[in-house]
């Protein structure tokens, strides 16, 4: 053991362990009388400080040898004092002669107040006395003492209580036989509570320190510990003053820490906590809205023809009652049903097909945000202005790996007469950047039915390569006109579950709606994603 | 979205020349075009397409003609949409109410090999699948030219009166056996399975050609390697959906070398429909204003770029002062605004070749006022020690009802996918019992909230239902009472700035006498209590549970 490794054993020393070391510093080896006299400690202390010091092989333990005393328990040592129930017996029966049972017994017990002394007791003493022949049983339950009778095993258990009594403990191995035998069935055993006597085993061993032992002591003399430093700082030691002689225990610090239960944030309502706080560090305004939608905000406002193959009992969910809005609120409903038709003014043609007024309100839950951007629109937003919205979406999918039962998407729209292509990308870009931490980007042509021109941005993963990160576009004119807006909006969407995925580590998307408490205890909620 | 299978030697012999994989992804960006795994043994590649307004993309001969433009190759003069027909098809009038729209066109001199084939098959299927809107807007047949004796006559007839051998099978069946036994008209019979009578094409000699949009006859209708002359014809609701499907499907057939002739479609003269000659001229073009197009890319640009760019995509354009007139072929028709030919002009020059420009309107953000207050409630929970948990909102009806014994307020999905997300959740209880029913191992106790979106029918509102945000607290072990969730709920309510009233009330999902609404200034905003043992059984749970749900909408208004 190098001299640095006992300075860290010695500094983190329980106070116990100090004691023990200080008292063997200067003896060879010592037995346990020895060492509780040299430490100062009570006997269970120093039995943990030892199991301590033995454990880090400070300390060596030998010569260990066991020894049974035999002591009176409280009720012995009445006996011993007032002599047993057969002496009582004895004693009353030869002031009054003749005595029934039951006067004998309260009699007996009045004595022993405070001891359990039954009426079992007295009944079975009394049937000892006449097996001894020292007390007969005449008619009626009268008891008569055998006049000049003698026990001679009554005589040799009086003498060892009274023995007991004077020495505290006598060892077993030095009692006579017939002692040894009253001793093993007058002795306090499981289930008779009225036992006598009671053996105590005492285990011997003498102490001696270890090499490392040595240099530990030499260490901790060195730090001048004496055991006695402050455990816990205790409000009476602060009052005290005590702290200031005393000094404190050092503790270590390799030891696990214990468990706690804390509050915790879900880690991924977190991390959509964080994408709300980029969205508006960079001026948006959060939208909220209803998770039943009609067809109408859903779809058919975004211009996507009802016959659009992505408006099927496939692709999202009808309610089941009611079926249908009251009402679609106007000019909207007309705009857009005309515009359907015959397109926009500023534009050619529309679908061509005649439009479905009771379709359109028809109710399904939510299966685009970009429900909420038309509603907005139709609101008629101040130019310029930005909004967005982190909201559950549903879709008609089975559910696996990559699709939950209902969904997260973050979208949102800028509307703004500067807005171009080119501030599109320029967008984009600041959320790749902003917000995925992208290094390398790229954009793709797409096609979206709400908007012209349509893009998707992709990022390039340190790991999984390049990934779609979200798609964005101008608004059709057929979609801001029949809603009342003037000015071009730009229309963004990111994946919000993916970007989670990879921000979380997580290969699953039902992991972000984690149901287990376990995995969400272990889970960390840096806030830096 | 449409994904094929093409092999890229017939891509290049269509293109005649070769690509790379990387020149092959970049240059698939023109046809909005995914590339989804290369299968090497067979050399045969999988491509997604994004464009639904742009069905010519679906093809690998459509793919070509579009990178063709790009890679500088001359354009190809496409005559057929000149001249006389030389074949006939005539329209009955029983058809019309069923079927009205047919259309179709000759190929002579074609050289049909085995992955010719396979394309002519996939292409086929994808523009009656994706674009036809699974066969009930356009159906396509193809046939052996040689087995027909034209006039072709379109027409209906009763389900019984005639039988062919269809395609896939070995014996004659009728129209009605067809549609309940053979696979097609299980899977598109619901198309005419309301009318009296059933879509028939056969020829002059009552040969039968097909029974659109179900199936053709095996004898005229089966096209095999080495075919070389053929018919082929689309039927449906639509003429300029027809009229696109077979146009694309004709410049298909002329870039593999093949002859195209008209054919002229007579309607009955009491009717409407106009005859019409196919294939026909859709006019895909829109005048494009030049300061509109710079207003939306963001920068000045010279007309001789635009003009550039807009031909190598493939349009002809015309500059008439400050204007285009762009104008493709007649394989697309989806221009219906300024802005479609404008994409066509970023596309053609690169969508990375324009610089990016951060936005410069000053806007001011700011989140929601009610996700504001919902902030404050977690953060003081989180503060309490509870754990705070995020689920789905679809769950089964029976989690909800026989389970936690709630309220039937329930909004319920129609086209269910799974009966386990059957219904929105009306409450967050449900979710927070399914993460208890699953952690009795976890280290006591369990402190667990939700705050989230619930939606209940409420057929007074225009959608007929509410979303509201609602917040609920659990807390589970041993020793869980009302008493210790009462502490938390009051010291919720104080933080937030509220005085919460407790009146006794009972409810099937708590104990009778453990149970309380909870006021806040004269309001009922929620309830408070311990769960039913029934409850505590159903849901598997071994520890009492104290539950106190919150309508954070309604306290924000109290």
């Amino acid at each position: 053991m190098t001299k640095r490794i006992s300075d860290a054993v010695a500094a983190t020393l329980h106070p116990l362990e100090v004691k023990v070391l200080r008292a063997l510093k200067d003896v060879e080896r010592c037995n346990e009388e020895q060492m509780l006299a040299l430490s100062g400690l009570e006997a269970a202390q120093l039995r943990t400080a030892i199991g301590w010091l033995t454990s880090k092989q400070l300390v060596l333990v030998s010569d260990v040898s066991t020894q049974d005393f035999v002591l009176l328990t409280p009720l012995g040592e009445r006996y011993a004092r007032e002599g047993s129930i057969e002496e009582q017996i004895l004693k009353l029966l030869n002031s009054r002669g003749e005595i029934t049972l039951s006067e004998l017994s309260t009699a007996v017990i009045s004595v022993y107040a405070g001891e359990s002394v039954s009426s079992e007791d007295v009944q079975r003493a009394v049937g000892a006395l006449k097996v001894a022949a020292c007390a007969r049983i005449l008619a009626g339950g009268v008891i008569q003492a055998v006049p000049g009778a003698h026990s001679e095993e009554l005589q040799i258990r009086e003498n060892l209580l009274r023995k007991l009594l004077e020495a505290g403990r006598i060892e077993l191995s030095s009692l006579s036989a017939a002692e040894a035998q009253i001793v093993e069935t007058g002795s306090k055993k499981r289930g008779k509570l009225n036992g006598l006597f009671r053996i105590e085993q005492k285990t011997h061993s003498r102490f001696a320190l270890t090499p490392q032992g040595v240099e530990t002591s030499v260490s901790a003399e060195k730090f001048g510990l004496t055991g006695d430093e402050i455990q816990e700082v205790t409000p009476e030691i602060l009052a005290s003053g005590a702290w200031r002689e005393r000094g404190f225990r050092r503790f270590s610090l390799s030891l696990d820490p214990g468990r706690i239960v804390a509050g915790k944030y879900h880690p991924y309502r977190q991390y959509i906590d964080f994408l709300k706080s980029r969205f508006i560090a960079l001026g948006f305004k959060e939208m909220v809205g209803s998770v039943v939608e009609t067809e109408f905000w859903n779809m058919d406002s975004l211009f996507m023809p009802q016959f659009h193959s992505a408006r099927e009992i496939h692709d999202v969910y009808f309610l089941k009652e009611p079926k249908s809005a009251l009402e679609i609120p106007e000019p909207f409903l007309s705009n857009v049903a005309e515009i359907h038709r015959l397109g926009a003014k500023s534009g050619k043609r529309g679908w061509g097909y005649s439009f479905d007024r009771e379709r359109t309100k028809r109710l399904i839950l939510r299966s685009q945000t970009t429900a909420l951007s038309s509603r907005t629109l139709a609101s008629n937003p101040e130019v310029p202005s930005k909004y967005f919205a982190i909201a559950r979406c549903f879709r008609y999918d089975q559910v696996d790996a990559s699709h939950a039962p209902d969904f997260f998407q973050v979208e949102g729209i800028v509307v703004d007469d500067k807005a171009t292509f080119k501030t599109l990308l320029g967008l984009l870009r600041i959320f790749a950047i902003e917000i995925a931490k992208a290094k390398e980007i790229k954009f793709v042509p797409a096609y979206f039915p709400f908007t012209e021109p349509s893009v998707e941005i992709h990022m390039k993963h340190p790991k999984l390569g390049w990934m779609e990160l979200g798609g964005a576009g101008i608004f059709r004119p057929e979609v801001t006109e029949p809603l009342g807006v003037q000015s071009p909006v730009l229309a963004w969407g990111l994946g919000v579950d993916r970007m989670a995925m990879v921000a979380l580590g997580v290969n699953d998307i039902r992991d972000l709606f984690s149901r287990d408490l376990d995995l969400l205890r272990r889970s960390r909620v840096c806030g830096r994603f | 979205m449409p994904t094929i299978q093409i092999q890229s030697s017939d891509l290049h012999r269509l293109l005649g020349q070769e690509l790379t994989e990387d020149q092959l992804e970049k240059h698939l960006e023109l046809v909005k075009g995914e590339l989804k795994r290369n299968e090497e043994e067979n050399e045969r590649i999988k491509i997604e397409l994004n464009d639904t307004n742009r069905p010519d993309t679906w093809s690998v001969e459509g793919i070509a003609r579009q990178f063709r433009y790009a890679l500088g190759g001359s354009r190809r003069p496409y005559a057929f949409f000149e001249g006389e027909a030389k074949y006939r098809v005539e329209v009955l009038s029983n058809v019309l109410p069923v079927r009205p729209i047919v259309g179709a066109f000759v190929v002579r001199d074609v050289t049909i090999d085995a992955e010719f084939l396979e394309q002519i098959i996939q292409t086929q299927e994808k523009l009656s699948e994706n674009f036809g809107s699974k066969r009930r807007a356009v159906a396509i047949g193809v046939y052996n030219l040689g087995q027909i004796a034209f006039p072709v006559i379109y027409g209906a007839s009763s389900p019984s009166s005639h039988r062919f051998v269809p395609l896939g099978e070995e014996n004659t069946m009728d129209l009605q056996q067809i549609l309940e036994t053979h696979p097609k008209g299980v899977q598109y019979g619901d198309i005419v399975r309301g009318f009296s009578e059933y879509p028939l094409l056969k020829d002059s000699a009552d040969t039968i050609l097909s029974f659109p949009p179900i199936i053709n006859s095996r004898s005229v209708g089966e096209v095999t390697t080495g075919s070389t002359d053929l018919f082929v014809e689309a039927t449906g609701e639509d003429l300029q959906k027809i009229t696109l499907a077979l146009n694309i499907l004709a410049y298909n057939f002329a870039d593999r070398g093949g002859r195209i002739e008209r054919v002229s479609v007579h309607y009955p003269k009491e009717h409407s429909y106009g005859d019409n000659i196919f294939p026909r001229r859709l006019s895909n073009e829109v005048a494009l204003e030049h300061s509109l197009l710079e207003k939306l890319v963001g920068e000045q640009l010279a007309s001789e770029e635009v003009i550039h760019r807009l031909r190598k995509y493939g349009c002809d354009v015309e500059h008439q002062g400050e204007r285009y007139l762009v104008k493709t072929e007649e394989y697309r028709n989806d221009y219906l605004h300024s802005v479609d030919a404008a994409e066509d002009f970023l596309i053609s020059a690169g969508f990375n070749s324009f610089q990016p420009e951060a936005p410069s309107s000053f806007t001011i953000g700011g989140i929601a006022e009610s996700t504001s207050f919902v902030d404050y409630a977690r953060g003081i929970l989180v503060g309490f020690g509870f754990e705070e948990i995020f689920s789905n909102m679809l769950l089964s009806k029976e989690e909800v009802l026989d389970k936690s014994k709630l309220p039937n307020d329930l909004l319920e999905i129609d086209n269910v996918m799974s009966g386990s997300y059957g219904v929105v959740r009306n409450s967050i209880l449900p979710c927070l019992l399914r993460v208890e029913s699953g952690s009795a191992k976890v280290l006591y106790p369990h402190r667990l909230f939700e705050i989230g979106e619930v939606a209940f029918l409420d057929k007074t509102q225009p959608e007929g239902s509410r979303t509201e945000q609602h917040a609920c607290l659990a807390i589970a072990h041993p020793r869980a009472s009302f008493s210790e969730l009462h502490s938390y709920l009051h010291y919720f309510l104080y933080y937030l700035g509220y005085e919460g009233t407790l009146t006794e009330c009972e409810t099937p999902w708590l104990i009778p006498g453990r149970t309380a609404e909870i006021g806040v200034n004269g309001k009922s905003i929620g309830i408070i209590g311990e769960l039913h043992p029934e409850v505590l059984i159903g849901w598997d749970i071994k520890v009492p549970v104290a539950v106190a749900e919150i309508d954070l909408s309604k306290l924000m208004s109290a």
